[in-house]
């Protein structure tokens, strides 16, 4: 792992609120402006339907339902407007790149590889594109980062509030999609783990370590899970029975869903074995009153394909580095392993949930591997985030919806759906 | 101790909130005075219209109920939201459900969304099962065939459901298509079903209902009179918000 000049904790945190500002602007600049994708149509209805009436329906009604809580909420405090619908994102998705350098800098060690990773997802197209959608999936990466986080500082601190946090955090990314359960087992075990091991302890004291666990990252995220569905139970008159058939015909469709438009889905990347590979894309290609309106998320192959090597590199030097990239090397493994040997189409929006790891993990081997030489050092960093940097001109461009009048139109037309050739 | 107290606290506050969950659903439930059909002398509503029975259960504003619905239909074809893109009409739209465009088509999803149900049993004739279901016509109906809208359970059935919680009952005319009604008043009166309104429908705005199916309901109707109070029921203007 890294081991390189500490930053001060006040240029960090200065570091850090820049980046965040930058994340903000990026996701904020041109909103308004930016059509509305048809699942965003659909997301403000059902999230109305849902919030008055106690419906699932139409659009991803397979997922769990805090996206329609939240933009309800959003629309009601900033108005029925492209703001309103979108605002949750945009908060959720500019706060991802902050907690993913609060949490890389817990788990690489290394101040400079947090600000990097934290300016990854701040500038990757991705991460904009949807930060910029009223859907959830800038929910996911935001609310397990934020579990990761507070379950560090109780490493850190041993106070309880930041165990409980940690178990309500998760509990809310568990009710933006299932997937965030993983990652949530994997550090209830890694907890348990250091918690029964600690020397010095009484059997009963390991026992009320592994008891407060237990109530925190198990029954609390699965409480706030629950609760998140209150409007089914109170306006529809379900009872628990019910809701555990729901939980199971969602279920079902999870296993086999394939998008409302599937021509179109079979257009995009949806190999998660492709995500570090190569270029890979997720495209909405509109028409607003006959002309063109399309938003195309393209990955940035200058950070993202530095993925496996990255990854394969801290395996590698594990030993060397007395496994303290295990929780990244872990975290990475189990929030992209289930993607991977799924067996479904998976798009590459769920690569949101995985990339914050992956840039922790490709800053964290940057930083260590540059030269000692502090000249040299910046000038090699300078370069590379040039490159980063204007290769994420024109991704952000495409991100935003902007640019298809200029030379990126044959790009977008790739991804023009048949139906409109 | 003050994790173990923490601990306890947690699985104490969990645990009541999801009891209360659970009651605050089942309580979130309205209805009527329930009784067993075998019982004598049990309230019955002649309705003319399918969107009659609608109105009938809007009018005693029952509520997250199960409906078991006899007939050949399923009368569930959704209806279409505007096709605007303006983001305060979407939102105006699905802020409140109009059932203005109720119809015979339409009035058992139309229950769904406005929460009068909250599951659907349809029964349909052996007959007319099959040829939904396109299963061989001499064969027997060996299971029900279950679906969801959207996780809200529907299920078609040959027979008459068991279960402890009253229901609401409509028994439209096109179910005698295929069934005589001395046939279906034993399958009902020695049932153990519990309804708190029990609804039998002429289904006069529906064009795909014979001439005979309504003589065969209206035979149904003599049959039951023995047993049942039956009694026409006629909207008032206020409770149906359906086109007359």
């Amino acid at each position: 792992m890294t081991q390189t000049k500490k930053i001060s904790p006040r240029t960090f945190y200065a570091g850090l609120v820049l980046v965040t500002i930058l994340a903000a602007f990026l996701r904020t600049y041109w909103l308004s402006v930016t059509q509305p994708t048809g699942d965003e149509y659909y997301t403000i209805g059902e999230a109305f339907d849902y919030m008055t009436r106690g419906h699932f329906g139409l659009v991803m009604w397979h997922h769990p339902k805090l996206r329609n809580i939240l933009v309800f909420g959003s629309l009601k405090l900033l108005g029925a407007n492209l703001a309103g619908m979108r605002g949750a994102s945009v908060l959720l998705g500019t706060l991802t790149a902050t907690l993913t350098g609060l949490v890389a800098r817990r788990l690489t060690k290394s101040d400079a590889a947090a600000l990097l990773a934290a300016l990854f997802v701040a500038v990757d197209a991705l991460h904009i594109e949807f930060s910029r959608q009223a859907v959830q999936e800038e929910y996911v990466p935001f609310f397990l980062l934020a579990g990761i986080y507070f379950a560090l500082r109780y490493l850190e601190d041993k106070t309880l509030w930041p165990l409980i946090g940690s178990g309500v955090l998760f509990g809310l990314g568990l009710a933006s999609k299932w997937s965030v359960a993983i990652p949530l087992v994997l550090a209830f075990c890694y907890l348990s783990w250091l918690g029964l091991r600690q020397r010095g302890l009484t059997t009963r004291e390991k026992a009320s370590e592994l008891l407060f666990l237990i109530a925190a990252l198990v029954v609390l995220p699965l409480t706030v899970f629950v609760l998140t569905y209150y409007p089914w139970f109170l306006e529809r008159g379900y009872e628990m029975g019910a809701w555990l058939t729901s939980q199971k015909i969602m279920y079902a469709e999870n296993l086999v869903h394939k998008g409302a438009n599937q021509a179109f889905a079979q257009m995009q990347d949806h190999n998660p074995l492709l995500w570090f590979l190569r270029p890979v894309t997720y495209a909405d290609f509109q028409m607003i009153q006959g002309r063109p309106s399309p938003v195309l998320g393209v990955s940035n192959p200058l950070v993202w394909l530095l993925t496996l090597p990255a990854v394969l590199y801290l395996m590698y030097t594990i030993r060397r580095t007395h496994w303290q990239s295990l929780p990244l090397l872990a975290l990475f493994w189990c929030s992209y392993l289930p993607f991977a040997l799924t067996k479904r189409l998976i798009g590459v929006n769920s690569s949101l949930a995985v990339t914050p790891f992956a840039f922790m993990a490709i800053a964290s081997v940057i930083i260590g591997k540059l030269p000692q030489d502090k000249r040299r050092r910046n000038y090699y960093l300078g370069v590379y985030l040039g490159l980063v940097l204007l290769a994420a001109v024109p991704l952000y461009a495409m991100a935003i919806g902007l640019g298809y009048e200029t030379f990126l139109q044959p790009v977008f037309e790739l991804y023009r759906p048949a139906n409109e050739r | 101790m003050k994790k173990l107290a923490a601990s306890l606290l947690i699985l104490t506050l969990s645990v009541a909130s999801l009891v209360l969950l659970n009651r605050a659903g089942i309580s979130a439930r309205k209805e009527l005075q329930p009784f067993p059909l075998a019982r004598e002398r049990f309230p019955a509503f002649l309705v003319k219209r399918t969107v009659d029975t609608y109105a009938l259960w809007k009018e005693k504003q029952v509520h997250g109920r199960v409906v078991v619905h006899l007939g050949k239909y399923l009368h569930f074809m959704e209806s279409e939201p505007p096709g605007t893109t303006l983001i305060p009409e979407v939102v105006k739209y699905h802020s409140h459900f109009d059932d203005t465009q109720t119809s015979y088509k339409n009035f058992l999803w139309t229950a769904l969304q406005t929460n009068i149900a909250r599951e659907i049993i349809t029964v349909i004739p052996p007959e007319d099962f099959k040829i939904r279901f396109a299963l061989p016509k001499g064969s027997p109906v060996r299971s029900d065939v279950s679906g969801h809208e959207y996780g809200s359970l529907r299920t078609f059935t040959t027979r008459l459901p068991s279960g402890t919680e009253p229901i609401l009952l409509n028994i439209d005319a096109s179910f005698f298509s295929s069934t005589e009604p001395d046939k279906l008043l034993d399958s009902l009166l020695k049932s153990a079903l519990k309804a708190d309104l029990v609804t039998i429908c002429l289904a006069e705005d529906n064009p795909d209902v014979t001439v005979s199916d309504r003589q065969k309901l209206l035979e149904f109707v003599k049959l039951l009179s023995q047993h049942a109070e039956v009694r026409p029921f006629v909207p008032s203007s206020k409770s149906i918000a359906v086109p007359q």
